[in-house]
């Protein structure tokens, strides 16, 4: 048993185990243990800490007193005024390190008397990140940055939009390659606006525009669009709403409906690539009967989840339905989505069976559906037994990137289709399609370091003024590139939006290079 | 020497030929999904397929 939680303390050191959260969450939130121990996100922390610790020592140090920007928003706009200050401003804050230590021994290294030790606890490969853990009933986990899973792989676990997230504590900068994500409050914020804020925490940093806390999302949202019930406390956001929130952030909403699972591959993995979250609101089913499954919410309410990642777990490409082109997009097995409801970077699977399920008034046919760690059942089944029926994407993009992935996606389906046709001799072997955003300087970087463009074309390359955001569209064999095909994304869909080719030195020994 | 400049003229070709190719893409995209080829079938299923109904959209409140 490890030291007694003491709140009044300015801070503690603990030994990490499971119980270790309970009793912290319990000192900070009016929720009884059990029910802590019980709420999925708690799972989902088990399952990411013990990974962790099964790799070595980890230990947990709590500030106590700590100030939440975002809290203290949701705090002033609402808590404040409940009756008799019931709620405090005041949240606590968990830092998770991958290292072995006491209370004297911090102290020791804080004081400069162990530099070693002092270095290590800086150093983003042994600081795992951190939880906020908010003074409110039963949804009490604010802003969470921890860090991702190592990959296992080359092609498993990409977090593209994780990016520097700094804290400080006792005086020293920690920092954590990671993403935002906290629980919906169900006051400020349902997942509609947990989701919106988790992605525009991304976008701000690429697009530089005002990071804004959950209340300040769920107000901008709903003051232009009202609905008939009201706005805070939140309850949910509708499609126009959102939209609404992320025009309102100084982005253009792209809305995009997914028709099937090669589309939210490929869409997904196009902006992922360039950093930029999507927002996926999608109808969930619970199937722990697996006889009769049901819609989870019976008025058609969906669940929104903004996605962070993906896994390229496939061992080879799949044509594009009704088309022989191979996109590198639909290698991906699994998605990664901070979904409030259970946790960050949490694994979707793909793969999943279509459904038919009884709706309120009719059999649904659902498409294709995605594994979750939902429980069915109320909660009460096991993990897994929900499936999400993805019904459309949101994505914030930045005004000057104007033509849609849906464009470039045809004009790659017709290259393929011509190199088919007209040059098997020159691409005897299929060409695999890797279709993403990115930006000019990226792509000169990448060329000027590429060891397969020969000069003339390189300097081609390097000297043209390119647009800041430019699709990608490169063609591969066996994880070499051939051919990349460069698209201006600023211009006009009716215009020629080609800015240049590049041919790769792919017929010269030993000079394919893999892709990233 | 005579290898190296045999395999420069190829690869001059085939850039030529794919400079063809991308204009000859660049001018079907324009005219947009037409005929009954694979890719306009593919293109036209795409856009039907990501095109939301206001029912939809309506309907898409989250919980």
């Amino acid at each position: 048993m490890s030291e007694t939680v003491d709140a009044t303390k300015p801070f503690q050191v603990f030994p990490y185990d499971d119980d270790v959260l309970v009793r912290v969450f319990a000192a900070v939130s009016p929720t009884p243990s059990d029910q802590i121990r019980d709420k999925p996100q708690l799972d989902y922390f088990r399952s990411y800490f013990g990974h962790f610790k099964a790799r070595g020592p980890l230990t947990v140090v709590v500030e106590w007193k700590y100030t939440d920007r975002d809290y203290l928003e949701d705090f002033a706009a609402y808590y404040v005024r409940c009756f008799h200050g019931k709620y405090a401003s005041l949240c606590a804050r968990l830092h998770f390190f991958s290292l072995e230590f006491d209370e004297n021994t911090l102290r020791a290294a804080i004081g400069g008397d162990l530099p070693e030790l002092l270095q290590k606890l800086q150093s983003p490969e042994h600081y795992c990140g951190f939880v906020v853990a908010k003074p409110l009933p039963k949804k009490f986990i604010g802003r969470t940055c921890l860090k991702t899973y190592e990959p296992d792989s080359p092609e498993r676990r990409h977090y593209p939009v994780a990016h520097l997230c700094a804290a400080h504590l006792l005086g020293m900068d920690v920092r954590v390659y990671s993403l935002p994500f906290q629980e919906q409050d169900t006051v400020a914020a349902a997942c509609a606006t947990s989701a919106l804020w988790s992605t525009l925490q991304a976008t701000a940093r690429l697009f530089q525009h005002e990071i804004r806390s959950p209340i300040e999302i769920t107000r901008i949202a709903t003051e232009q669009s009202p609905s008939l019930q009201r706005d805070v406390p939140n309850h949910g956001l509708t499609a126009l709403q959102m939209a609404v929130a992320v025009r309102k952030s100084g982005l253009e909403p792209e809305l995009i409906g997914t028709g099937c699972a090669s589309d939210l591959q490929a869409t997904t993995y196009a902006y992922l690539r360039a950093g930029i979250p999507l927002v996926m609101n999608a109808a969930l089913f619970d199937v722990s009967d697996t006889q009769n499954p049901v819609p989870l919410a019976e008025n058609g309410a969906y669940h929104a989840v903004a996605i962070t990642g993906f896994s390229l777990g496939c061992a080879s490409a799949t044509a594009y339905p009704g088309t022989s082109t191979l996109l590198r997009s639909s290698r991906i097995d699994e998605l990664y989505v901070h979904d409030d409801q259970i946790g960050p970077f949490a694994r979707m699977e793909f793969g999943k069976p279509a459904k038919t399920v009884n709706g309120k008034h009719k059999p649904e046919q659902i498409g294709f559906t995605l594994g979750s760690f939902w429980r069915g059942a109320q909660g009460t089944a096991a993990p897994g037994t929900v499936l999400f029926a993805p019904i459309a994407l949101i994505v914030p993009l930045y005004h000057k990137i104007r033509i849609r992935f849906d464009s470039v996606l045809h004009w790659v389906l017709q290259m393929d289709a011509e190199i088919r046709s007209n040059a098997q001799k020159q691409f005897p072997q299929a060409l695999e399609w890797d279709i993403f955003l990115t930006t000019g300087a990226e792509v000169k970087s990448d060329v000027r370091a590429s060891v397969d463009v020969d000069s003339e074309q390189k300097w081609r390359v390097l000297e043209r003024p390119l647009p800041r955001f430019v699709w990608r569209a490169t063609g591969c064999v066996n994880e070499a590139k051939l051919l990349d095909v460069l698209f201006d994304a600023t211009d006009i869909d009716s215009g020629d939006f080609v800015l240049d080719c590049i041919l790769y030195a792919h017929d010269r020994e030993g000079t394919a290079r893999p892709i990233r | 020497m005579a290898k190296r400049g045999k395999s420069e003229e190829r690869r001059k070709e085939t850039f030529t030929l794919v400079q063809t190719l991308v204009k000859r893409s660049t001018d079907t995209v324009r005219r947009g999904p037409v005929g009954s080829g694979d890719v306009a079938q593919a293109i036209r299923l795409l856009h039907q397929k990501r095109r939301l109904s206001r029912e939809e959209l309506d309907r898409a409140t989250t919980i």
